[in-house]
C-alpha cells in the first residue's frame, strides 16, 4: 500500500507540471481550453494527494511498522486519536499534509472562479500550480513519508509525549490552513500586477481568502499558546521562540493589508502597499517553512536539518525578485487615480497603523534572523531571547492603542478638530480615571502597565461607544430596543461591526497579558494529605495523591481544593505526574484552575507515596483568561466580518456618492455608518 | 487489487485533464446590461434628487445640498 502512496503523490506532482504548462501556454495563446485543462489538473492534484493522505492515515491505523514514517511517530499503543495526528508529526508528513491542504485550496479557488475574474484566472492557476509543483515535488523526492525500511520492528518509537496533547490535534492544521490560505491573495496579486488589471478587481477576488486565512493563523497562534501555557508547565503562552516568531509575521502582515485594503476601495490609493503586502505575507509563509524544516533554527518545534530548506529559500528568493521587478514595472500604472495623492486624517492613521505594524514585524524578523546569520557567517552561536522582543512590544502596544482609541472616531475625508476632541472626551475621561485607579492599586510601581491599562480603557471606551452610537444612528432610544438593534446591524454591516469586535478583543487580550506579565508569581509548597497552604486570595488544600498502573503508563495525581478565605468553595485543580512507555523521563500534566481575576496554576513536581507528601509549584496568572477570552472575539469579529450575509457590498472604490451623506458635505467629522479602522 | 486502484487513479486524473480538452466550454455568458442601472457605483442615484451624469452634475448636486444644509441650520437657529 506504501507504494500505492508514492504513485499518488508522483501522479499529483506530474498534473501539477501539467498545471504549470497548460495555464502558461493558454494565458500566452489566448486558449481558454488549455486553462480549463490546467483547472482540472490542479483539480486532478487534489483527488491524487486524497488518496495518499488516506493511505498514509491507513499506514498509520494499520500499524504498517514496516513504513519509516509510521514506525518513527507511533507505536502499537498509541490512541486512534493521536494515531491519525502523527500523520503530521515529523517534516515528512507535514509537507504531504501541506501539499494536499494546497490542493485542495487550489481545487476551491477554479470552482468559485469557474464564471468570475476569467481574465485573472491563467496567472492564478499558473502561480497556484507553481507552488504545489515546489511542495508536491519535496514529497515526492526528498521527504518521502511511504518509503519502507529494509526490516520490520516489531514496535513503532512512539509519538513524542510533548505531542501527546489536544493540542496537536487542532494546532498545526490550522496554521497550515492559514499559512496556506496565504497563496491565493499572492496568486491573484500576481495575476493583476502580470495583466495589469489592479484595480480592485484581485482585492475583492481575495477578501474571503484574506481575512479566512488571518482568522485560522489567528486560531492556530491562540492553540499553540493555550498548548504551551498547559502543556510544557513552565507557566508561560509565549517564548519568543524562533518558530512561534515566524507564525505571527504573517499574521501581522495580513492584519496591516487588511487595514489599508480598505483605503484602496474606498479611495483607491495604497496600491503598492496592498501589493506589496500581499507578496510579503506569502514570501512570510515560506520564510516561516524553511525556518522550521531548514534546522537553521534551534526551537522545539523545529523540524531535523533537511536539505528542503535550499529549496524552499530558493523559493523566497524567487518570490521576491520576481514581484520586486512586477511592482517596478507597473508603477505607472500603479499611481493612484485622479492625482489623489495627498492622504486625509483618516487615511493619515491607517497608513500609521500600517507603518506601525510594519515596524513591529521587521524588528522581530530581524531578531529571529540574526542568531541564523551570526551563526552562520560568523560561525558563532548568538541568542536573541526574551528582553530584546519585550522591549519591542511595550512601544508597539501603546502606539496600537493610542490607535485604536483615536482612529474609529475620525472621519474619512476631512475631520474637523472640534468635532474629535468632543467624541474624545468620554473615552479620555474614562482612560484617566482607570490609569488613577491603577496607579493607586499598583502603587506607581509599574508605570508602563499603568500607561497600557490607561489607553485599553481608552480604546474600549471608543469601541463600547461606537456600538452605542451605531444603535443610535437608528432611533433606537429605549435599552430594552439595543439589543435587537445591535443585532441587525451586525446583519447589515457586518464588516465593519465584525471589525469593532476583533479590536475589542485585541484590548481585551493586551490588558491580560499586560496584567500577567507584572503581577504573576510563584511559590514552591510541600504538602501531605489534609495540610493547606494560602497562596495569594486562595486557600489551597491536598485532598488526595493517587496511583495508578496501567500496561501503558504509571501516573501519580494530586489533587488540591480551592477555597476562599471566608470558606467559600472555588473549585478543584488535579496535576499529575506520569511515566510513558517510551519515556525516559516522567512528565507533568499541570492544574490550572482558571478564575476571572486569575489562573491557579500547579505543577506537580515530586511526591513521596509512604509519607502522602507533594512537592508542587504553584503559580497565580492574573489576566490570563481574558487573554483566551480576548483571543475569542478577535477570531469571533473576524467570523462576523467574512460571514456571508444579504445586499453583501464587495466595496468598489466609493460605494456611496458623498451627496449622499450630508455630514460628508458639510465636512462634519463623524458619521456612525462609515466603517472604520 | 492495488494495480486497479492505480488504473482509475490514472483514468480519473488523466480525465480531469483531458476534458476540457475535448469538450471545451463556452466562455461565461455575461448578463445584458440593464439599461436602466447605474454604470458605476459613483453614479448610483440619490432618492428624491435626479440621478447625477457628469461631474458637473455632481458639483451641483454637492453645493445643492449645501445651501440645503445652511438654510436648515438657519432655520433651525
Amino acid at each position: 500500500m506504501a507504494e500505492f502512496g508514492t504513485f499518488s503523490v508522483v501522479l499529483a506532482l506530474a498534473a501539477s507540471v501539467w498545471a504549470v504548462g497548460a495555464a502558461f501556454v493558454g494565458y500566452r495563446r489566448g486558449a481558454e481550453p488549455l486553462v480549463r485543462s490546467a483547472e482540472g489538473a490542479l483539480r486532478a492534484a487534489a483527488v491524487s494527494l486524497t488518496v495518499s493522505s488516506a493511505v498514509l492515515v491507513a499506514l498509520f491505523l494499520t500499524r504498517d511498522f514496516s513504513v519509516r514514517y509510521v514506525a518513527e511517530y507511533s507505536d502499537s499503543h498509541l490512541s486512534t486519536a493521536y494515531t491519525v495526528a502523527a500523520f503530521w508529526a515529523g517534516q515528512d508528513g507535514s509537507l504531504l499534509l501541506w501539499a494536499w491542504l494546497l490542493a485542495g485550496t487550489s481545487a476551491l479557488v477554479v470552482r468559485q472562479h469557474r464564471g468570475r475574474h476569467r481574465e485573472l484566472l491563467p496567472i492564478v492557476v499558473l502561480v497556484l500550480a507553481l507552488v504545489l509543483v515546489l511542495f508536491t515535488g519535496l514529497v515526492a523526492t526528498l521527504s518521502n513519508p511511504f518509503v519502507r525500511l529494509p526490516f520490520v520492528p516489531e514496535d513503532g518509537a512512539g509519538l513524542n509525549p510533548m505531542l501527546q496533547n489536544w493540542g496537536q490535534l487542532y494546532h498545526p492544521p490550522a496554521l497550515f490552513l492559514g499559512y496556506i490560505g496565504f497563496t491565493v491573495p499572492f496568486a491573484f496579486s500576481m495575476a493583476a500586477l502580470v495583466t495589469g488589471r489592479l484595480g480592485t478587481e484581485w482585492i475583492r477576488a481575495v477578501r474571503v481568502w484574506m481575512v479566512g486565512s488571518w482568522l485560522l493563523l489567528g486560531l492556530g497562534i491562540l492553540l499553540g499558546a493555550r498548548w504551551a501555557y498547559t502543556e510544557l508547565g513552565w507557566g508561560g503562552y509565549w517564548a519568543w521562540d524562533p518558530v512561534e516568531n515566524v507564525s505571527l509575521l504573517p499574521w501581522l502582515t495580513a492584519t496591516a493589508y487588511l487595514h489599508t485594503v480598505v483605503v484602496q476601495e474606498r479611495r483607491g490609493t495604497l496600491r503598492v502597499w496592498n501589493l506589496t503586502l500581499a507578496v510579503a505575507t506569502f514570501a512570510l509563509t515560506l520564510f516561516g517553512t524553511f525556518l522550521v524544516r531548514s534546522g537553521v533554527a534551534s526551537s522545539v518545534h523545529a523540524f531535523a536539518e533537511s536539505s528542503a530548506g535550499m529549496y524552499l529559500l530558493g523559493a523566497i528568493v524567487a518570490v521576491v525578485v520576481t514581484s520586486t521587478l512586477l511592482i517596478t514595472w507597473r508603477l505607472p500604472l500603479l499611481r493612484p487615480p485622479h492625482g489623489k495623492t495627498g492622504a486625509p486624517t483618516r487615511e493619515r492613521l491607517f497608513v500609521l497603523t500600517n507603518a506601525l505594524l510594519l515596524a513591529y514585524t521587521l524588528a522581530i524578523f530581524w531578531g529571529t534572523l540574526f542568531p541564523v546569520i551570526a551563526s552562520t557567517v560568523q560561525g558563532r552561536e548568538v541568542t536573541v531571547g526574551e528582553p530584546f522582543f519585550d522591549l519591542l512590544t511595550v512601544p508597539f502596544t501603546v502606539g496600537l492603542l493610542a490607535l485604536m482609541a483615536v482612529c474609529p472616531l475620525v472621519a474619512w475625508r476631512r475631520a474637523s478638530a472640534r468635532g474629535l476632541q468632543r467624541l474624545l472626551l468620554a473615552p479620555v475621561a474614562v482612560g484617566l480615571v482607570v490609569g488613577a485607579v491603577a496607579a493607586i492599586l499598583d502603587g506607581g510601581r509599574h508605570p508602563l502597565t499603568i500607561v497600557v491599562l490607561s489607553l485599553s480603557a481608552m480604546a474600549g471606551t471608543t469601541l463600547a461607544l461606537e456600538l452605542h452610537r451605531g444603535v443610535h444612528a437608528h432611533g433606537r432610544r429605549r435599552l430594552r430596543e439595543h439589543l435587537p438593534t445591535l443585532g441587525r446591524l451586525f446583519v447589515r454591516r457586518p464588516r465593519r461591526y465584525g471589525g469593532l469586535v476583533v479590536h475589542l478583543g485585541v484590548v481585551l487580550l493586551i490588558v491580560g497579558v499586560a496584567l500577567d506579565v507584572t503581577y504573576r508569581s510563584d511559590e514552591r509548597h510541600t504538602l501531605a494529605v489534609g495540610e493547606q497552604v494560602t497562596v495569594g486570595n486562595y486557600v489551597l488544600t491536598l485532598a488526595t495523591i493517587d496511583s495508578e498502573v496501567s500496561p501503558t503508563r504509571v501516573s501519580l495525581t494530586a489533587t488540591l481544593d480551592v477555597t476562599r478565605p471566608s470558606g467559600a468553595a472555588a473549585g478543584q485543580v488535579v496535576t499529575e505526574r506520569y511515566l510513558g512507555i517510551n519515556q525516559d523521563q516522567p512528565r507533568t500534566h499541570v492544574g490550572v484552575r482558571s478564575l476571572l481575576r486569575e489562573d491557579i496554576y500547579v505543577i506537580l513536581e515530586d511526591v513521596d507515596v509512604d509519607t502522602q507528601t507533594a512537592g508542587f509549584n504553584v503559580h497565580l496568572h492574573p489576566g490570563v483568561l481574558w487573554i483566551w477570552l480576548g483571543g475569542g472575539l478577535l477570531l469571533l469579529g473576524g467570523l462576523l466580518a467574512i460571514w456571508p450575509h444579504r445586499g453583501h457590498r464587495t466595496g468598489d472604490a466609493v460605494a456611496r456618492p458623498d451627496v449622499d451623506r450630508p455630514e460628508a458635505v458639510a465636512g462634519m467629522a463623524h458619521d456612525p455608518e462609515v466603517p472604520r479602522c | 487489487m492495488l494495480i486497479l486502484a492505480a488504473f482509475a487513479l490514472i483514468l480519473v486524473v488523466v480525465g480531469m485533464i483531458v476534458r476540457p480538452l475535448l469538450h471545451p466550454t463556452p466562455p461565461p455568458s455575461t448578463p445584458p446590461p440593464d439599461p436602466g442601472a447605474p454604470a458605476s457605483s459613483d453614479e448610483v442615484e440619490v432618492p428624491g434628487e435626479p440621478p447625477a451624469t457628469t461631474s458637473d452634475d455632481l458639483e451641483a448636486r454637492i453645493a445643492a445640498r449645501r445651501a440645503q444644509m445652511a438654510s436648515r441650520e438657519e432655520t433651525e437657529r
